[in-house]
């Protein structure tokens, strides 16, 4: 039948070009219906343990669209027994679910998996009236099977194609982009190599020239004074360039470190205002501090560096503000966050610069005519140091001319936060009750910052001198090198607990110290201090613990210590 | 008659030493604090020499040298740069009858401005 092989050629070379799956069952619904002139055909695609009756040809509607479980209809029987079926009377074949043919005008089929080895779907042709299907019918279904599943294995391989071409497109474009992040960052940092190199030369140019100067017969006292005087504040100048240099480095490679305790944010920035004053005043802009409320702003932090922070603001500020502008330092408190904000009428910063200010070496104004100084490494380390201190710090700008706003946020300790709190009483200056602990030195260990300088504060306010070690192994180390006279240990921590660094404590120094050791523990107490007591600690201190209890145990404890020493 | 030189630094120490050492070794000293200046010094004084700094605020060295070369008079006047920067002047470079980067020892810098000045 000449007709009906070139009607399956046609099929076939269809099916080879197909690229997606619409494709594919309309191919093979038009192709089988015609070719084993059926009164109806269905594509069947396996999807997971379910028939999905993808597509369908037929006089009547059967079950396009529906899902039937592969254990529960014929395509699904094919598949699992990967071979065709024909069945000349479906209602006398038990595999067939009666009650879904019913309603449809089928009466005998002829069913064939698609790739037979590892079967993705089925054909099914359908007949009105019983009758059985002949060979050549079988034989024509199964040719469409093999054609539609190598198609459909080729729409996989396509799509595969097509999703890798697309990812190396997007790897090329990413590599691009990368290249282009790379040669913009080396540019930025040839130009800051430049502008070191610059900086640092201007002021030794300076100092070579009066030397030049002051080796000169009969130069008049008051030029020599003159020369030397230049000279030390060019020094002055290139040194700070060159702490800001190594600073700079620091900070880049996360170096930068934190000496931390209490210290009040407004005294530092009082402070640096206070500094920098004779400099505003000398060109001329006023530089006021304001603060809002009169107590301290306690936080945990660096003073020194909270300083550097501060400074570097102010100098910028400075540095930006021509005579006649204002300049406000204003502390103050958001929440639980302690605020430092320096405000300045001058240059301002332009949008499109905004979001680079805080990049390493970028200057908005990197051209031989630029009207400012300086490394442009100033506000690199103002973040790095902010962020050890786990702050933020922003800066806006209405736009050039308009001034500057640069806000530092530090995050204030819980436990200084509460209201009333002996804390900012100690703070205030007054004096403590209870227990005096003058002399004594101790040691609290703590990995809870919060916790760790609440007692540090408890037991100074007293006169203790306290050191805090955030985990064992700092302890260990601190106890090396000086013995306190008392150890205070919290029990759960991570890595080494407190069990086992008393455990280490004791092997280590023994044979040459008894220095008490407690447990200061939010650990139950009616649970752990049976255990604690058979680990050696002297005592056991419920958290929260009151700050006399804290005391007056810490002194019992130290005099005991101390008895038995004399 | 003693040579007039024009010392343009917008850096107060550096200018202020300049005209200090050449005023020592016999120039009449004329000094500028910025590009505007100079030009505008320039036109009106007509020094014999400019020692010219090169990063300055607003016009910096170069575009002085070049409005002030742009007139007639000033064509051949020799301008000594006087920089502390390092990259290379490139298709500025003829501009400059020298070259001096900071820090420049005075008696290199004296010798160039009279090697310049002998020259024009």
């Amino acid at each position: 039948m000449p007709e009906a092989i070139d009607a399956l050629l046609t099929a076939v070379t269809d099916l080879s070009f197909a690229r997606d799956l619409p494709s594919i069952t309309a191919i093979v619904r038009r192709a089988a219906r015609h070719l084993t002139g059926a009164d109806g055909v269905t594509f069947v695609l396996k999807d997971g343990d379910d028939c999905y009756y993808a597509d369908e040809d037929a006089i009547a509607p059967l079950w396009k669209g529906r899902r039937f479980p592969m254990s529960a209809c014929i395509s699904g029987w094919v598949m699992l027994n990967r071979g065709s079926v024909a069945i000349d009377d479906i209602y006398q074949d038990p595999r067939i679910p009666h009650d879904a043919y019913r309603p449809t005008f089928v009466q005998s089929l002829l069913m064939v998996p698609v790739r037979v080895e590892d079967p993705i779907a089925a054909i099914g042709a359908y007949w009105a009236r019983t009758h059985a299907p002949t060979d050549e019918q079988r034989q024509v279904l199964e040719t469409l099977a093999r054609a539609a599943s190598l198609a459909l294995t080729n729409v996989q391989l396509w799509t595969d194609v097509q999703r890798h071409l697309a990812g190396e497109q997007q790897a090329r474009r990413e590599a691009e982009a990368a290249t282009a992040a790379a040669t913009a960052a080396n540019l930025v940092k040839d130009q800051f190599l430049a502008t070191v190199s610059h900086e640092l030369r201007t002021p030794l140019n300076v100092m070579q020239g009066w030397l030049w100067q002051l080796r000169q017969p009969a130069l008049p006292a008051d030029r020599q004074r003159q020369g030397l005087d230049t000279i030390e504040r060019n020094i002055a100048l290139q040194c700070r360039l060159v702490e800001d240099l190594l600073d700079a480095s620091r900070a880049l490679a996360g170096r930068l470190t934190l000496e931390s305790r209490l210290v009040d944010v407004a005294g530092v920035a009082r402070v640096v205002v206070d500094l920098a004053q004779a400099s505003a005043v000398e060109k001329g802009v006023a530089l006021t501090f304001r603060q809002d409320r009169p107590d301290p702003l306690v936080i945990w932090g660096d003073g020194d560096r909270l300083q550097q922070v501060v400074w570097n603001l102010v100098a910028n500020a400075l540095k930006f503000t021509s005579r006649g502008g204002d300049i406000e330092v204003a502390v103050g408190r958001a929440g639980s966050r302690a605020t430092i904000t320096v405000r300045d009428t001058g240059v301002g910063i332009a949008p499109e610069f905004l979001k680079h200010v805080f990049d390493q070496f970028r200057q908005e104004d990197a051209t031989p005519a630029r009207a400012y100084g300086g490394l442009g490494i100033g506000l690199t380390i103002v973040e790095q140091l902010v962020r050890l201190h786990s702050g933020t710090v922003t800066a806006e700008s209405a736009g050039k001319d308009r001034g500057t706003v640069v806000r530092v946020d530090l995050p204030i300790p819980a436990i200084l936060t509460e209201p009333g709190d002996w804390l900012r009483r100690r703070v205030g200056g007054q004096e403590p009750a209870g227990a005096d602990l003058t002399g004594l030195s101790i040691l609290v260990i703590d990995d809870e910052i919060d916790a760790a300088i609440a007692v540090r504060a408890i037991l100074e306010q007293r006169g203790a001198s306290v050191q805090v070690a955030a985990s064992a192994d700092e302890a260990m180390a601190m106890t090396a090198s000086a013995m306190p006279d008392l150890v205070l240990a919290d029990l759960a921590m991570p890595g080494t607990d407190g069990f086992g660094f008393l455990k280490r404590f004791r092997e280590r120094h023994g044979a040459t110290t008894d220095v008490p050791v407690a447990a200061l523990s939010a650990l139950s107490k009616t649970d752990h201090a049976a255990a604690t007591s058979e680990a050696g600690f002297e005592t056991f201190l419920q958290k929260p613990v009151s700050p006399d209890e804290l005391a007056s145990t810490v002194a019992r404890l130290a005099r005991r210590a101390r008895r038995s020493v004399h | 008659m003693p040579r007039r030189v024009l010392v343009v630094d917008d850096y107060d120490d550096a200018r202020e030493l300049l005209g200090l050492i050449l005023a020592h070794v016999g120039f009449e000293v004329l000094l500028a604090a910025n590009g505007a200046q100079a030009v505008e010094m320039a036109r009106r004084e007509h020094p014999d020499v400019v020692v010219m700094d090169l990063f300055m605020p607003g016009m910096d060295g170069i575009e002085a040298t070049r409005r002030i070369k742009a007139d007639p008079a000033f064509e051949h006047l020799p301008v000594i740069a006087y920089t502390a920067r390092t990259t290379p002047l490139d298709e500025h470079e003829q501009l400059f009858s020298g070259v001096c980067i900071k820090p420049c020892s005075p008696d290199r810098l004296i010798g160039m401005l009279n090697a310049a000045l002998k020259a024009a």
